[in-house]
């Protein structure tokens, strides 16, 4: 993707649900479950979401792996269009695909046969470095990442954030950019467990994915109660302890993962587009995030900033304020899926989400 | 097998997290026993506990703290309100622990398989089924170590990194494992549960549970007589098997029909050969075993009727090339391609078709254990302990239409709905998962 001019994207054909899961073994072991729960799970969340038509967002990459559920979603969404195709399709609503977003240099292990293999079921949205902002003189060549690994592994963590950004916003080309070819904006968001360590990019990505959905008024679900990410930031979310932001200092982040000092010190040597959120930033910006979802004034404003009432209105799930809680902390699986179904049901079923 | 107890369990799987194998076989476990889209009993995991300093010992199975599943102790840990609705249908926990040398070694993992076997699940019914992967698994903390272990076969299971799981040894397991739980599940025999808090159903006196082998003499007895020979000489199972059942002067039709309606008789096998479609008694063999048959569960609504049908499953040993006709009174039932090379097939075909078994026990009772929990519906309701085809829905529904029908797993796909449409217009198809998950 290198587009000329591009912009927010102001109308999707059909609402977007992005998923953030990833297989914490430790983490979900802990809490009584392995793979096959996940997987699961997986199937439960998206197969009533794509028979509704919706379409979802996963950032897998290509490789068949027990742990990469790229392959599990497509299977899954094949299955429904098949059997789509054999039934009375009046009065049908069409099985919604998959975006799969994925940035530079990730990109490049897709080759031309499997994405034709899959067409019919995914979107494969390629963000490049010249389309993350990264300037002309230090785009690395594809064939020359070996050569040059430090500026590969900084591009490749601006790219990363640049393709979150637009998972979130969207975008079309320009005005007369046919619907089809447009890449709608995140209408929910889905997150579950998430790397806190050994993460690829300037910050986990579940944080900044959370971040920029709250700073986007998109609904947003956080299972809290499966371990990695997910439960650091819905542990502030309904923190008592006024310490609850040392989960997401920059110190913290750097004890487990070294790479980071030196990203730091690769951005001061290199040029980082000016939209692009450096790890400090990224941090400060999730705890903004956090603090407006637990500030009582915007609860209390309610609608007026486009949050529901009440206490965690601001993460506009479209459930009631105990059911969001509850889904914050829950280790039952059934009873968070039940709670996601229903809150995106209630937001997205509407109307009222789908612009 | 037209008993009303109910008995709704979830499945621990429990191994020490230095045993490398222990995630791999737990996973084979679960697959087996979750077969399919929201199939068979919920399965969890024991194994480390990282929210503790030691990460020794794993979190408690609940009970000890007065909630009633995994599901409820989950939902009451989080404070919540409310909890799933199939968490409240639990009422046995079975508890399957992988036993070796790590873990019998450890003094704080021998501490706390003391603490939950000596817990009482505060009105749950817990079972222990150690399993032991190698020669120390019998020196586990009393009174697991009193207990008969599942000895599976095959080479000691392998420790440290990167080692394989023997198939040999998972086949085993899953094959003592399925007996096991089939004489938990199955036994409508053995003890009230209600007189025997704390002793073990598995403490009773053996039921001798049949499986009927039905096939046409016509074209030969060989995977017949071979799935004969492994049901008497490897599983605790007897086969009822027409050559040796039926006594000489005695009448077929009798004999057959008896064993046939027969408690005791918990599943069965067809040899799908050339002539078998054009025996009459084969048929009639078939015919008699999957018609559904109704129960009369104490305590069930107005407007409910719990159908029940036997596991079956077909063994194809057609002839290559040959054509021979369909036998629709097979309806959905599970097939396997017979082929005499394959070793250790008949195992594969008889512990595939107890695991069947199980699953349409489990399904029964959830079903009628859940429908107190399901919205009523004018008319009849039907609930079934299967995944609903025409041709068994048709003997089930009888002259008077339904308006809802109730079955396991998580949904039908798009053709089969449409399929069962045709059939039956006007009545509405729901699961109990989907049932279960709509939000009260």
């Amino acid at each position: 993707m290198n587009p000329a001019e591009p912009n927010r994207a102001t109308t999707v054909n059909r609402p977007l649900i992005a998923i953030s899961i990833s297989h914490e073994e430790q983490s979900l072991l802990a809490r009584g479950y392995g793979i096959d729960h996940l997987k699961e799970m997986l199937q439960r969340l998206v197969r009533p979401l794509i028979r509704l038509g919706f379409d979802v967002a996963y950032g897998g990459n290509w490789q068949e792996s027990p742990d990469n559920f790229t392959y599990e979603i497509l299977r899954l969404i094949d299955a429904e269009k098949e059997d789509q195709s054999v039934t009375d399709t009046s009065n049908q609503t069409t099985v919604g695909k998959l975006f799969n977003h994925v940035s530079w240099p990730y990109y490049l292990d897709i080759d031309t046969k499997t994405e034709a293999r899959w067409i019919h079921c995914c979107r494969i949205v390629r963000v490049s470095q010249d389309f993350a902002g990264i300037p002309d003189h230090q785009v690395v060549p594809d064939s020359d990442r070996s050569l040059n690994p430090d500026l590969t592994m900084l591009n490749a963590a601006i790219t990363l954030s640049a393709t979150r950004t637009v998972v979130s916003t969207g975008l079309c080309f320009n005005e007369g950019t046919p619907a089809e070819l447009a890449i709608p904006r995140l209408s929910a968001r889905i997150v579950l467990g998430g790397k806190t360590n050994g993460f690829s990019g300037f910050v986990p990505g579940i944080y900044e994915e959370v971040s920029l959905a709250i700073e986007n008024q998109i609904p947003v679900y956080i299972l809290g109660g499966f371990g990695g990410a997910a439960t650091d930031i819905a542990d502030a979310l309904i923190a008592e302890a006024k310490d609850w932001k040392d989960a997401f200092s920059l110190d913290r982040i750097k004890q487990h993962t070294p790479h980071i000092d030196h990203l730091g010190q690769l951005a001061f040597k290199y040029e980082v587009p000016a939209n692009i959120r450096q790890s400090a930033d990224a941090l400060d910006k999730l705890v903004e995030g956090i603090e407006h979802v637990r500030d009582p004034q915007a609860q209390s404003d309610g609608n007026s900033a486009g949050c529901e009432p009440g206490h965690l209105g601001c993460l506009r799930t479209g459930l009631e304020e105990g059911e969001t809680r509850e889904l914050l902390h829950t280790t039952d699986m059934r009873r968070a899926v039940q709670l996601v179904t229903k809150g995106i049901k209630s937001r997205l079923t509407n109307g009222t989400d789908i612009v | 097998m037209g008993n009303t107890r109910t008995r709704v369990p979830e499945i621990y799987i429990v191994w020490h997290p230095n045993f490398k194998a222990g995630g791999a076989i737990a996973a084979r476990i679960y697959q087996w026993l979750r077969p399919g889209y929201g199939l068979g009993p919920d399965v969890y995991y024991r194994s480390i506990d990282n929210t503790r300093a030691s990460r020794s010992a794993p979190i408690d199975i609940p009970g000890d703290n007065g909630s009633i599943s995994a599901a409820a102790q989950h939902a009451s840990w989080a404070g919540a309100s409310s909890r799933s609705r199939r968490a409240q249908l639990i009422d046995t926990q079975i508890i399957i622990v992988l036993a070796e040398c790590e873990m019998v070694a450890d003094h704080e993992w021998r501490a706390w398989l003391k603490r939950q076997a000596s817990t009482n699940g505060n009105g749950l019914r817990r079972e222990f089924i150690p399993v032991s992967l190698d020669s120390t698994a019998f020196n586990l903390p009393e009174p697991l170590s009193a207990v008969n272990y599942i000895r599976p076969i095959g080479p000691e299971a392998p420790t440290g990194d990167g080692l394989t799981i023997q198939s040999l040894l998972v086949n085993s397991l899953l094959k003592q494992l399925t007996e096991t739980l089939c004489r938990l599940m199955l036994d409508e025999q053995g003890p009230d549960d209600s007189q025997t808090a704390v002793t073990s159903r598995l403490d009773a006196p053996m039921p001798r549970l049949s499986i009927f082998l039905s096939h046409a003499k016509a074209d030969g007895t060989e995977p017949a007589r071979l799935l004969r020979d492994y049901v008497f000489g490897q599983t605790t199972f007897v086969a009822f098997y027409d050559e040796n059942d039926v006594p000489y002067g005695a009448a077929f039709k009798t004999v057959i029909d008896r064993a046939l309606s027969d408690s005791r008789m918990a599943a069965m096998i067809a040899v799908r050969s050339s002539q078998f479609a054009s025996r009459a008694w084969c048929r009639r063999e078939v015919s008699a075993f999957r018609q559904p048959r109704l129960l009369s569960p104490a305590g069930a609504t107005d407007g409910f009727e719990f159908w029940r049908l036997g596991a079956v499953l077909v063994v194809d040993s057609l002839e290559p090339g040959e054509p021979t006709l369909g036998v629709p009174e097979f309806g959905n039932a599970t097939h396997i391609r017979w082929d005499a090379t394959i070793p250790g097939l008949e195992e594969r075909i008889v512990t595939t078709v107890l695991r069947d078994a199980l699953l349409a026990q489990f399904h029964t009772t959830l079903g009628y254990t859940a429908h107190s929990h399901l919205p009523e519906s004018a008319g009849r309701t039907l609930v079934l302990n299967w995944v609903p085809d025409p041709t068994s829905l048709l003997l089930a529904m009888g002259e008077e239409p339904a308006s809802r029908v109730l079955h396991p797993g998580h949904g039908l796909s798009g053709v089969e709905l449409q399929i069962l449409k045709e059939f039956f217009p006007g009545i509405e198809f729901s699961s109990f998962e989907e049932m279960m998950d709509e939000p009260s």
